[in-house]
């Protein structure tokens, strides 16, 4: 019901329900080529998913077969050090990486550098089931293998840095920002908050209950579903064979936005902004700019 | 049935039917999958959908995901899939099945246990592609859906508005129509009655094809014979229905050592009307659950200055306490203990997790109840069997069905809530509401805890058909009494009743092909 595919075409063959059975009744990859493209990999199935099957791996491991590469189980294993040093990075996505003043306002409010590879050919030939080129990925993690904090801005990543350097701390930039009380407490019971959805369903566990506290404390409403599942834009989505059933941004903000009032929409991801400030009338803003905003 | 009724109908070649044996007197006890329909006439009936522009999926890979239902059991692959975009595209599709004699098998959810959503060779029609929210009057508090939403979408949808429907079955994929179709019970059924008992109106494609508007008022006939018609009677497509605000609920459960006693007073809870949400959850025969609950605070505390003491159910602490002094007594019942505190730890705080509590009240009781269920109930199968009674039955028929899974199993949980009536409508007459019942029915599903132990189909059917014959000699109903079980429904209903509701299905229906199988 989360499933944002689910949302637009109501045809359970196009989401991870479907596939996972079509796949037990014997069905090849191929027959399922239009299905898995279309997943927008926000892994808001996984929590929803009562035998705690790792959907998206499942996903992106269908992906990798349609496009004959190899599992994702070939990526380096890369050993943290003992003595890791206390410093964190923050990985940004290009959106970000671009508005430059947003990211000095980001950088400055978590007082961390910037990774200076921030790995955006990795996640996408990651999201699109192909091996990155030889050596790159060694490449990336040796500068994170240093790290003891990572904060992404694609929730993406999380899955991805998590199945290397297993122990790291990697976290989103919302959940990052909404840590520092400046910016918490900027937050109105009348705002609309985007979670970026992909770092929150790939965390659920852990994200719930920061989130909760915050929809709790600052009385915010939130992109959350009754079942307290982050329902994406999908703009994040960089699938290349992405398929005509995909799911639209536009159809999946309308969705978001129904039935809700509030006076102002506070985002977690650059990339959203400018697709919510087409919905809305209200003035839109990224989390990173709270701390500038009236407090309450 | 009457071998003379047989002939009269079988002599009358206009009102010619495949009727399958065993809805016949004589059935076996044990149900298996109906034969496969033999595709005679398939392609010229797709030829002509994709000619009218409705296109069915022939692939293996879309027909093999409706290969079982909730159950498990029944297994079925259908020759084509036709996910349901409009009343028109059903209407033209059922007037093609007519006219080929193409089987079809309507889905919502696909929550039925015993295969009555299952197409054994025909079209599968997945109703689940009309499932958007068409309108919401909130002066009026109804609202108007395509009947293939989920509850919880349909919840969704409402919540953002401030409010909610009356009743629909505790999980997360039951779809409307579905329900309305068989009854819907929640644990505020003692309020609300079934969920079918919401519904002001309904679009319902008839088997030969015609859209209808139906209500009390228009076309009363139809409607009364689709609410709880168990699909036989038309596809329904859209439904208006009755809303209410939306209120978070205080939860309350007592504990109690005795079944009987604990049934006595969800009966006086029910009733009485005192609680908003009543129902029974046993974890062993000696530890059950009574779960109360209310919409408003007023309601709660006129429960607790008057009623309270009227139940002899326990808080937790005592309860604990109760056990404890009994295990003491009891040493070589450890294992049994264990089971119980385990149980205890890992459920309560499911049953108040703090994302879907506010202010100490629950805002999301199918989300948390759906989950605990899954999480502690749940297993590769459905296998529910239930028994559906008056209230002077009620309390024997539970009794008798707890022995019979206490045979079966090493664990299991009973189910029981209440269902207000609604005086005597047509729609109860063969239906889960049994015919004895005043103002009250009540209901009791018997649950095996599956685990991870893997159990035969025959111990399964075998358990399922025990439970159906305390049915049969009580002269009760059941919630579930189609598809593989089918064979019951001459049974525990008259052969005058059944051949009376089989004339309006062939009347309705002349090729027999609206979903096959499940009660004829």
């Amino acid at each position: 019901m989360s499933c944002p595919i689910w949302q637009q075409s109501h045809e359970i063959l196009m989401t991870f329900a479907g596939r996972a059975l079509a796949l037990q009744a014997g069905a090849e990859p191929e027959e399922l080529k239009d299905s898995v493209g279309a997943c927008l990999l926000c892994g808001s199935c996984e929590p929803a998913c009562g035998m705690g099957i790792q959907t998206v791996d499942i996903t992106l491991k269908l992906r990798e077969a349609l496009n004959n590469g190899k599992s994702k189980d070939d990526l380096p294993q890369v050993q943290l050090s003992r003595s890791t040093p206390d410093r964190a990075v923050l990985i940004p996505d290009t959106a970000l990486l671009k508005n430059k003043d947003l990211l000095g306002r980001t950088l400055s409010l978590l007082d961390i550098p910037l990774a200076e590879d921030n790995g955006s050919d990795i996640l996408e030939a990651f999201e699109n089931g192909r091996r990155p080129i030889s050596g790159r990925v060694a490449a990336f993690y040796r500068e994170l293998s240093g790290m003891r904090k990572i904060v992404v801005s694609d929730g993406l990543f999380k899955r991805y840095i998590r199945a290397v350097l297993p122990g790291l701390e990697v976290i989103g930039l919302g959940e990052a920002l909404l840590r520092l009380p400046i910016v918490r407490s900027s937050l109105r019971p009348t705002d609309l908050y985007i979670i970026e959805a992909r770092a929150f369903n790939a965390d659920f566990k852990r994200c719930l209950p920061f989130y909760t506290e915050v929809r709790k404390q600052t009385g915010c409403i939130m992109n959350l579903d009754l079942q307290r599942i982050a329902i994406p834009t999908g703009a994040c989505c960089k699938a290349e064979f992405k398929s005509r059933s995909a799911p639209e941004s536009a159809k999946q903000i309308s969705w978001i936005l129904d039935g809700r009032s509030f006076d102002r929409v506070v985002a977690e991801t650059a990339e959203d902004i400018p697709l919510l400030k087409k919905a809305v009338t209200q003035p839109v803003m990224h989390v990173a700019e709270l701390a500038d905003g009236e407090t309450l | 049935m009457p071998q003379d009724n047989l002939h009269e109908i079988k002599g009358n070649k206009n009102r010619l039917a495949p009727v399958t044996p065993d809805s016949l007197t004589g059935v076996p006890r044990q149900q298996t999958n109906p034969s496969r329909w033999s595709g005679s006439g398939w392609d010229a009936f797709v030829a002509e959908l994709n000619s009218a522009g409705v296109n069915i999926s022939q692939s293996s890979a879309a027909r093999s995901i409706y290969i079982t239902d909730g159950g498990g059991v029944a297994m079925g692959l259908p020759r084509g899939v036709l996910v349901a975009r409009s009343s028109e595209n059903v209407s033209k599709t059922l007037k093609a099945a007519q006219k080929h004699r193409v089987p079809v098998t309507v889905r919502g959810g696909g929550l039925t246990t015993e295969g009555e959503c299952v197409s054994y060779g025909g079209l599968q029609l997945d109703m689940r592609g009309m499932s958007r929210v068409l309108h919401i009057d909130s002066a009026n508090m109804t609202v108007r859906a395509e009947a293939g939403i989920y509850w919880h979408s349909l919840a969704e949808a409402l919540r953002r508005q401030g409010l909610d429907y009356l009743s629909a079955p505790l999980n997360m994929t039951s779809s409307v129509g579905g329900t309305l179709g068989v009854g819907g019970i929640d644990i505020n059924s003692p309020k609300f009655g079934c969920s079918a008992d919401q519904a002001i109106s309904l679009k319902v494609v008839t088997p030969t094809g015609y859209i209808v508007e139906c209500s009390e008022q228009v076309n009363p006939e139809l409607f009364e014979q689709v609410l709880l018609g168990y699909g036989q009677f038309g596809v329904i497509t859209e439904a208006t229905l009755k809303i209410r605000p939306f209120t978070p609920i205080r939860m309350h459960y007592f504990y109690y050592s005795s079944l009987k006693e604990s049934i006595e007073d969800l009966r006086f809870l029910v009733e009485e009307e005192i609680a908003d949400y009543a129902g029974i959850l046993t974890m062993l025969d000696r530890a059950i659950n009574l779960l109360v609950a209310f919409d408003s605070d007023e309601r709660e505390q006129e429960f607790f200055s008057r009623y309270r003491s009227r139940l002899r159910g326990h808080g937790e602490i005592g309860f604990t306490l109760r056990m404890a002094a009994h295990y003491a007594l009891h040493p070589w019942k450890v294992k049994e203990a264990l089971y119980l505190l385990e149980r205890k730890r890992a459920l309560l705080p499911e049953l108040s997790p703090s994302a879907h509590m506010q202010d100490n009240k629950m805002v999301d009781r199918t989300v948390v109840f759906s989950r605990a269920v899954w999480k502690f109930w749940g297993g590769r199968q459905m296998v529910i069997p239930d028994l559906a009674t008056s209230r002077e039955k009620f309390a024997r028929a539970v009794e008798r069905g707890n022995a019979v899974c206490r045979r079966y199993f090493p664990n299991y949980t009973l189910y029981c809530v209440g269902i207000r009536l609604f005086g005597s409508r047509p729609r109860y007459e063969l239906s889960c509401i049994p015919p004895d019942a005043q103002d009250f029915a009540y209901g009791c599903e018997f649950e095996p805890i599956l685990g991870d132990h893997y159990y035969s189909r025959d111990h399964l059917q075998s358990f399922k058909n025990e439970i159906y014959d305390i049915g049969v000699d009580m002269g009760t109903s059941y919630y579930r009494f189609g598809g593989m079980m089918k064979g019951y429904i001459r049974r525990v209903f008259n052969n005058e009743l059944v051949d009376k509701h089989l004339r309006i299905k062939q009347e309705a229906d002349p090729a027999m092909i609206l979903n096959p199988d499940v009660i004829f």
